[in-house]
């Protein structure tokens, strides 16, 4: 078959490479126990530690940002490359490692793209090799959709910035070295045209993190509040007041690749092993034809967002960018883990009201009450669907009252 | 890796496009919805001289070569165009023929198949096969009503028969979907002609498939001609299709196509490639497909208002199209089934 054709099987050459992620993996997991909690929880120092010492582990042989240049302590590879050491990672009992998904995902592209080369020459290795952890400073309290509202304060001083305000549902600021900051730098503009980007330093004067215990008791997100924090115009990611197309470049990076293939989480393994263990009267809850035509159903979409990102990769490949289309990916596999899990909670029966530690439902509770929070980050499902039926089916945009209005005016 | 079409690929699906704008319009299908002709033989005539009844079958035999990801273009644009032609089962008919057949029975058929001569169904029968002849009742066989040769599949055997002899009568059934011609054919010691097994263990997932991309088709016409309407059809001041409601509903129409597309090109990868996924993979593609146009063809008439449910509107021949595929092959329980019993296989 000629490389043109279409081949959803490894090239001689992935194959190659697949088997020397995986035999890497085995070697390198010698050293690690394990043993995982349910859910990754990074303010445990045990969580903590291993997921730096598998980062920087990674890092060392080539397999951390493998598609990012050797330069900044990259892999040198490609992104199918990375999606096969990805795909082989996620199959094994590695350490979880999403406290630098952030950096890794958003802040490494956002940062190549933007950044001066000594900046990445500086900041990139430490973020590849699990020493440094970003975040990213979008979300107010005010504006979490409506994103291009943030009222964060940039203010011009000399060469430097003064920021002002609050951002909130911050995830891993508590843990981070650096962020990603998005600010309002001329409020006399219409609100689009107003933003600024910047990178800073978390531990600046003036930068406070307060931790936000989530629902289901674990704190991922912050509130971080910003009095006087002085930032270097050095900092500043992309044009003054050309802000909301950074923003824009990062949140497709998260949008698009973040919540396709690569989701943790309840897989239809996992479904299937839980229906043959729980029974329904006296028969296997799997010999149970509505439990079967939901399994169907599920693999189909799971498969069917699996397959498109494939699709993605394909366009990366060839140098191509992925377009809107591919956010789909994410509104799908959000609703889904949130319905797989409440299924599966139902199956168990009454035994799953104990939720505690040791009880047997304490994973999959931890999925179900985790599993809101995908689908509101990196963009509400409706916002989504907003994106797609705007950008990619071409249907009128939202009536936005307050384009053309200079942005203090709005209020 | 590599999930996208070739650029041959891309070049066939716009010549297709083409093709099927300036030969299949609204008055082929109308012809054939009321009654005027039972099928549309000159589209068919088109096809023929194009080639493409002897694509995917390799030049040595006389087709016009390509592979069957070709085959699966052709029938998404029949699809698309609501094609009253018996395109899918005469190409599952000549790709068994060329993959599965002896010499004798490539050189009885593919000639008369690819000048477009003959006409094929295919279809499941409640009968037997014994001593070279079949006896039974296949209830449904698609485009069975203008076909000359048959493929009936028993529980054991795959076997070819032709249709003009003593043996057989066909009755024309009350279709729900109009444009394609329907017939019950029962068989009484009719003379056949058995495929190897292996044909038999095949012939259901390709059926999958290639409806699959025919049920894609259609999708993309049905979310295409909605689109047009709600960003034309005005109320209260705007344009229907800046509703949230309404935007909302086609992007559930858009992803179930997308979904559906994934599962496809998968399943035609798994067939053109005997994948050991390949069972998986084609229940894949008929599950996603089959719920992907049924949706659309429902919410699609929604979204035109009352017109839509008028005879002279079409949407109505998508939702009936829609049903008729659903069903054909079996119905969605029977092939959820299918991907589930491969799933436990896969996690013993």
């Amino acid at each position: 078959m000629s490389e043109a054709m279409m081949d959803f099987n490894d090239s001689p050459e992935q194959a190659n490479y697949r088997m020397q992620c995986r035999s890497w993996l085995a070697e390198a997991l010698t050293d690690f126990d394990g043993r995982r909690p349910h859910f990754p929880d990074f303010d445990v120092p045990e969580v903590m530690a291993a997921a730096r010492a598998w980062q920087s582990r990674k890092a060392a042989a080539g397999y951390a940002a493998i598609s990012s240049p050797r330069g900044y302590g990259g892999g040198g590879g490609s992104r199918i490359e990375q999606e096969i050491f990805d795909q082989e990672e996620r199959a094994s009992p590695a350490p979880f490692t999403d406290v630098f998904d952030i950096g890794l995902g958003m802040a490494l592209p956002t940062m190549a793209a933007f950044a001066t080369p000594e900046q990445k020459s500086a900041l990139l290795p430490p973020l590849i090799a699990g020493r440094d952890i970003w975040c990213q400073l979008f979300s107010e309290p005010s504006c979490g959709s409506d994103l291009a509202a943030v009222r964060t304060r940039a203010i011009r001083d000399g060469t430097d910035w003064i920021l002002d305000g609050q951002k909130i549902w911050t995830s891993y600021a508590q843990h981070a070295d650096y962020g990603l900051i998005l600010t309002r730098s001329n409020p006399d503009v219409p609100k689009h045209k107003g933003l600024t980007c910047f990178f800073i330093d978390m531990r600046a004067p003036g930068v406070e993190v307060r931790p936000i215990v989530q629902m289901a008791g674990i704190a991922e997100y912050n509130e971080v509040f910003f009095t006087g924090v002085r930032v270097p115009d050095a900092q500043r990611l992309g044009e003054v007041d050309g802000g909301w197309s950074v923003a824009l470049s990062t949140l497709m990076h998260e949008r698009t690749l973040g919540g396709a293939g690569k989701v943790r989480g309840l897989t239809i393994a996992d479904i299937i092993e839980g229906a043959r263990k729980l029974q329904i009267g006296d028969v296997p809850a799997l010999a149970d034809g509505a439990v079967r035509e939901r399994i169907a159903d599920w693999w189909i979409d799971m498969e069917g967002i699996r397959l498109n990102y494939y699709r993605a990769l394909t366009l990366l490949t060839r140098g191509e960018t992925p377009g809107p289309e591919f956010s789909a990916g994410k509104l799908m596999s959000g609703r889904q883990v949130q319905e797989m899990a409440a299924f599966m909670l139902d199956l168990s029966g009454p035994s799953a009201i104990d939720i505690g530690d040791d009880s047997d439902s304490a994973g999959l509770a931890m999925e179900w009450l985790m599993a809101a929070r995908r689908r509101l980050a990196g963009g509400a499902d409706e916002i989504m669907k907003n994106i797609l039926a705007e950008r990619v089916l071409g249907l009128p945009v939202e009536p936005r009252l307050d384009k053309d209005i200079p942005f203090r005016d709005l209020f | 890796m590599n999930f996208e079409l070739s650029p041959e690929q891309e070049m066939l699906r716009e010549m297709l496009q083409r093709f099927m704008t300036e030969k299949c319009g609204r008055d082929v299908v109308r012809a054939i919805v009321d009654g005027q002709d039972e099928w549309a033989a000159e589209l068919w005539n088109a096809m023929q001289q194009l080639g493409l009844l002897g694509i995917g079958i390799d030049e040595i035999l006389g087709g016009t070569g390509g592979c069957l990801m070709e085959v699966c273009l052709v029938a998404e644009a029949l699809g698309h165009g609501l094609a009253p032609v018996p395109f899918v089962p005469t190409a599952l008919v000549s790709q068994i023929i060329a993959r599965f057949g002896n010499e004798h029975q490539r050189e009885r058929l593919l000639p008369g198949i690819i000048a477009g001569g003959v006409r094929t169904t295919i279809a499941a029968i409640d009968g037997q096969f014994a001593d070279g002849t079949i006896s039974g009742t296949a209830p449904i066989a698609l485009d069975g009503a203008i076909a000359d040769i048959a493929l009936l599949a028993t529980n054991t055997h795959l076997v070819i028969v032709p249709l003009d002899g003593p043996h057989v009568t066909r009755t024309p059934i009350g279709s729900v979907d109009r444009t394609r011609s329907i017939a019950r054919l029962s068989l009484a010691a009719a003379p056949a002609d058995a495929l190897p097994d292996a044909a038999l263990d095949w012939w259901q997932d390709a059926a999958a498939v290639l409806s699959g991309f025919e049920q894609l088709g259609g999708t993309e016409r049905v979310i295409a001609m909605t689109r047009t309407h709600v960003l034309e059809r005005r109320s209260f001041g705007r344009a229907i299709g800046s509703y949230q409601a309404v935007k909302h509903r086609l992007v559930d129409m858009h992803i179930k196509a997308l979904i559906a597309r994934a599962h496809a090109y998968h399943g035609a990868w798994a067939l053109m490639t005997d994948a050991p996924e390949r069972r998986l993979a084609a229940a894949g593609a008929r599950v996603a497909a089959s719920e992907a146009y049924r949706f659309s063809a429902r919410e699609g008439l929604q979204l035109h208002g009352a017109m839509g449910t008028s005879w002279e509107h079409d949407a109505h021949l998508h939702l009936r199209r829609a049903e008729m595929l659903g069903l054909v092959w079996g119905g969605s329980r029977i092939w959820k089934e299918r991907v589930v019993v491969q799933l436990e296989q896969a996690h013993v």
